[in-house]
């Protein structure tokens, strides 16, 4: 049978759902699938360090969430479990979406080193009590745990013998060959676009500089951020940037599906140790994984287009605004993503919501929504117009704690000619009679009456628009 | 119930099936391909064939295509919600996938409460301003969406009698414990989508029906239970009926789940798993209905290069019109291709006849051609067919073993004979290869939901 490596293949695409990777034990990535940026970089270094310090057997499972370990946000769980002698299962689950800003990774939350959870099937029930003592421990977190160590348990169980049924090996010399191909298919890929080089520049709103000096050449993407300065309140770890860095050129080159060791090969990148791409423990990491990965979806975006004159589209507004709302002790939180940038033949598609309910939002706090819709843009003119943003404006019935986030609002960076600037995200607070725009971060009371307007920005727009 | 005639009669997007039961024993069966017969017609003749033998119950299942909503066969369709949501719905939803008008969209100053009291009380006036605008333009059909009125319906029960007296169709929102109202709203603007195409669809089945009396015609829901014809503002609660009925009919006692292989789809069920919503391409939508999950390789699942430039199955479903090559009208490869010259595929019910020489050739032709092209590429036209008929049986099991929900699995349905040898080595598997499982599952669950209801 010649078909070991597309057997191979699916047997990783349908085993692998949400955020999650499979890996060897000796460190090479066979798969890593997900939607967040942050996973392609993550999930590994998570596997490594927890295989590092605890020497995971068969079937022993552990858990971190410490960014500086290969975590996220701390409210994103991350599941280490060894699966056979030499296959080792990442896994990460949120816990609920929450709106941080913190001076330290340690005010946002319980960190959570690598941990042992599960050995030799007996659950850690010591190292669980000590977690939900912790007066920042969500509560219920262990039995949330119980049922994800029996989720996982079953689902590798489920693994290995669907494995076994299909008399399946998965050899070395497989694997071998199957990272020589995806390596080869990424740089073939590449190398069958264009090559050249550039540089884009982007500013965040708290004055951090990102400065991306990219180099295509021969099938690899060399990504240099020499220049990009130091933090000032935004922090992105090693591994989130590469898997950033690394989700935004196989998305755009259309090789995300085949994520792995071989794939990683193809991109390069470089970057000096006292940037903001380099966090070092404790800086706080909530926000880069909002705003640094928004940038660095900006400046390869931009980037890339100027590479790829065929390809050209214009800047979306990566950055989503993130809000958290809060009345005696029940909050919600959720995003509003702005819209994407126009291409030369297509406009940019309009932003749309996932995951709202304006019933339970009204029922659950005391707020009432006056309005949702799409944004009214100015910017974002062009032949092709770049899809709108949304709008959502509420009213507080009473006092009620609201946190929000976004970014990339103040700067403009430069773009090629062909392509015009979107609206940016703006909040506007009216309080009685006032009216006021908020920073782009903060955390505010609102008294019963005042009403808040979240708009997100617009993609920008392509090409001169016709005359009437 | 011995001695009595059942019709179980199961009509998908591309085939139809009609099953005659006595009892629970199968006495006749026949398929037909919708897009070369005619459903009123066929039906007619399979009951005139079987004369002496009029059932006493019929039962049906519907399952209408996706196809439909994105073609939005059934007309123009208005929306008035309250004012500030006109486009809540799109915006919950990818902008591809929108199934409203924005030009009949329209808006009304009321508003009810989270707690369900009225803050601002619905005029009557700004309805009929709306009526007259819609008759203007003749649109029939209004959808109402107003916030909280799961809590309270005052307003939307106004509304609708309002719009029906003025002769509109109006389609509102169900009333249910879900806190969601997008996923409320979702179904109600996929019922009004389809309702035209359902009615139409119903209408042919009494016709060819007319001998029955039509309380002895049933349709069975998603969940499981009876409806009469005329529930036809909620068609989308048939969407998961036949799997229903599959889970509930061909289920082991120690409970497993079904993989079905149908000639449509290739679905593995768990009967004793039950989901309120449905991941649809619209959005959530709020649909009662066994675990479902479509095998990644269905019957006519494309063929083509993959990532890694070698031959393989697309993602991409290239469905039954015009169909797999060998039916000789298709032109595109498609994983049931690989089995045209399979003889127990050619006598598969509903395709005996239709299996074209030139049509296979073609696909032998096609199949080379791409092999040649790929980096894998075979000369050996033998090999190339062998292999990729090895990798679908391979996958086929090495999903439904890895997405299964019960330890055991009962393989049926028409394809279960050809592709059930991927199950051999399978202990905890279950091979029961039927050729009409749809339309007798059909009958025998309605047989036992009317035992129920006694």
């Amino acid at each position: 049978m010649s078909y070991q490596i597309e057997l191979f293949h699916s047997l990783l695409n349908d085993f692998l759902n949400g955020e999650s990777a499979l890996m060897t034990l000796d460190g090479n990535v066979l798969a890593v699938r997900g939607i967040q940026p942050a996973t392609y970089g993550t999930l590994n270094t998570a596997a490594l360090t927890a295989q590092k310090y605890l020497n995971l057997q068969e079937g022993d499972i552990a858990i971190l969430n410490d960014p500086y370990s290969g975590g996220s946000t701390l409210n994103e769980m991350t599941f280490v479990m060894a699966i056979s002698e030499d296959l080792i299962w990442v896994l990460r689950k949120s816990l609920g979406k929450s709106v941080k800003l913190a001076n330290s990774v340690e005010e946002e939350g319980l960190r959570i080193p690598p941990t042992p959870l599960l050995q030799k099937g007996q659950m850690n029930e010591v190292i669980m009590s000590a977690m939900q003592a912790h007066p920042a421990c969500p509560p219920g977190l262990a039995e949330w745990l119980r049922t994800q160590c029996q989720f996982l348990q079953s689902e590798a169980k489920k693994l290995i013998e669907a494995i076994e049924f299909a008399g399946f090996e998965i050899t070395s010399e497989l694997i071998d060959d199957y990272l020589k191909l995806c390596r080869d298919r990424a740089r073939q890929i590449i190398a069958e676009k264009a090559s050249g080089e550039t540089r884009a520049d982007i500013v965040l709103d708290s004055g951090e500089l990102l400065r991306l000096n990219m180099e295509i050449h021969e099938g690899k993407v060399i990504m240099d951020f020499s220049g990009t300065s130091a933090a000032k309140t935004v922090w992105l770890t090693e591994s989130a940037t590469f898997g950033a860095c690394y989700y935004a050129i196989s998305s755009f080159y259309g090789f995300a599906n085949i994520s792995n060791s071989g794939s990683f090969s193809a991109v390069q990148i470089i970057k000096p140790t006292n940037c903001w791409l380099v966090a070092k423990y404790p800086a706080p990491i909530s926000k880069g994984l909002v705003s640094g990965i928004s940038a660095l979806k900006s400046a390869i975006g931009l980037a890339l287009s100027q590479i790829h004159r065929k390809h050209e589209k214009s800047l979306s507004c990566h950055c989503p605004l993130e809000i958290e709302l809060q009345h005696q002790g029940h909050q919600i939180a959720f995003s509003i993503p702005g819209g994407e940038g126009a291409t030369q033949g297509h406009d940019g598609q309009h932003a749309h919501m996932k995951h709202l309910s304006i019933e339970q939002l009204e029922r659950e706090l005391p707020v009432k929504v006056l309005r949702v819709d799409s944004r009214h843009s100015n910017g974002g003119n062009g032949k092709y117009t770049g899809g709108r943003g949304l709008l959502l404006k509420l009213e507080a019935l009473a006092e009620t704690q609201l946190t929000w986030m976004t970014d990339l609002t103040l700067h403009r960076p430069r773009l090629p000619k062909d392509c015009s600037h979107g609206d940016p995200t703006e909040i506007i607070l009216e309080h009685s009679d006032s009216k006021s725009t908020l920073p782009v971060l903060g955390q505010q009371t609102l008294a019963k009456g005042d009403t808040v307007v979240f708009c997100t920005g617009s993609g920008g727009g392509f090409g001169r628009a016709e005359q009437s | 119930m011995q001695n009595r005639f059942l019709l179980g009669i199961s009509v998908g997007e591309s085939f139809a099936e009609f099953s005659l039961l006595s009892g629970d024993e199968p006495l006749a069966h026949k398929r037909i391909f919708l897009a070369r017969e005619n459903l009123k017609s066929s039906l007619q003749q399979f009951l005139a064939e079987h004369h002496d033998k009029v059932p006493q119950k019929v039962f049906i299942s519907l399952r209408f295509s996706e196809k439909l909503l994105d073609q939005r066969f059934s007309g123009a369709i208005a929306q008035v919600t309250t004012e500030g949501f006109e486009n809540w719905l799109n915006l919950r939803r990818e902008p591809k996938f929108s199934l409203n008008n924005k030009d009949l969209s329209f808006a009304v100053n009321e508003r009810v409460r989270a707690d369900g009291s009225v803050e601002k009380s619905l005029d009557i006036a700004e309805l009929e301003a709306i009526a007259t605008k819609l008759q203007l333009v003749q649109c029939k059909k209004i959808c109402l969406y107003f916030l909280h009125s799961n809590t309270n319906p005052l307003h939307i029960n106004t509304a609708r009698s309002f719009f029906l007296e003025k002769g509109f169709e109006v389609f509102t929102p169900e009333r249910t414990d879900n806190s969601d109202e997008v996923s409320r709203w979702n179904k109600n603007s996929l019922n009004a989508a389809i309702s035209g195409v359902i009615e139409e669809l119903q209408k042919d089945l009494a016709e060819a029906l007319n001998s029955i009396p039509s309380e002895n015609i049933h349709y069975v829901s998603s969940e499981g239970k009876l409806f009469e014809r005329d529930a036809k503002d909620n068609p989308l609660s048939s969407l998961f009926s036949l799997y229903t009925a599959l889970a509930q009919t061909y289920a082991t006692k120690d409970a497993s789940d079904i993989l079905y292989l149908g000639l449509e789809s290739f679905v593995l069920i768990s009967g004793n798993k039950w989901n309120k919503i449905w991941q649809s391409p619209w959005g959530e939508t709020e649909v009662s209905h066994p675990w479902v999950t479509k095998l990644k390789l269905q019957p006519t699942s494309g063929l083509d290069l993959n990532v890694f430039e070698r031959v393989d199955f697309l993602s991409r479903n290239e469905g039954w019109e015009p169909g797999p090559m060998f039916l000789g009208r298709g032109q595109k490869l498609t994983l049931l291709d690989l089995w045209s010259e399979n003889t127990k595929l050619a006598k598969v019910p509903g395709l005996e006849d239709r299996i074209a020489a030139s049509g296979v050739q073609r696909f032998k032709n096609s199949l080379l051609a791409l092999s040649k092209i790929s980096r894998n590429h075979n000369n050996d036209q033998s090999h190339v067919i062998k292999d990729l008929q090895s990798l679908a049986i391979q996958r086929m099991a090495l999903q439904s073993r890895l997405d299964r929900q019960n330890e055991r699995i009962v393989v049926t349905g028409p394809l279960a004979e050809i592709f059930g040898n991927a199950f051999k080595k399978d202990k905890k598997a279950k091979v029961v290869p039927q050729a009409f499982t749809d339309a007798t599952a059909t009958a025998l669950m309605g047989l036992r939901q009317l035992k129920d209801q006694r």
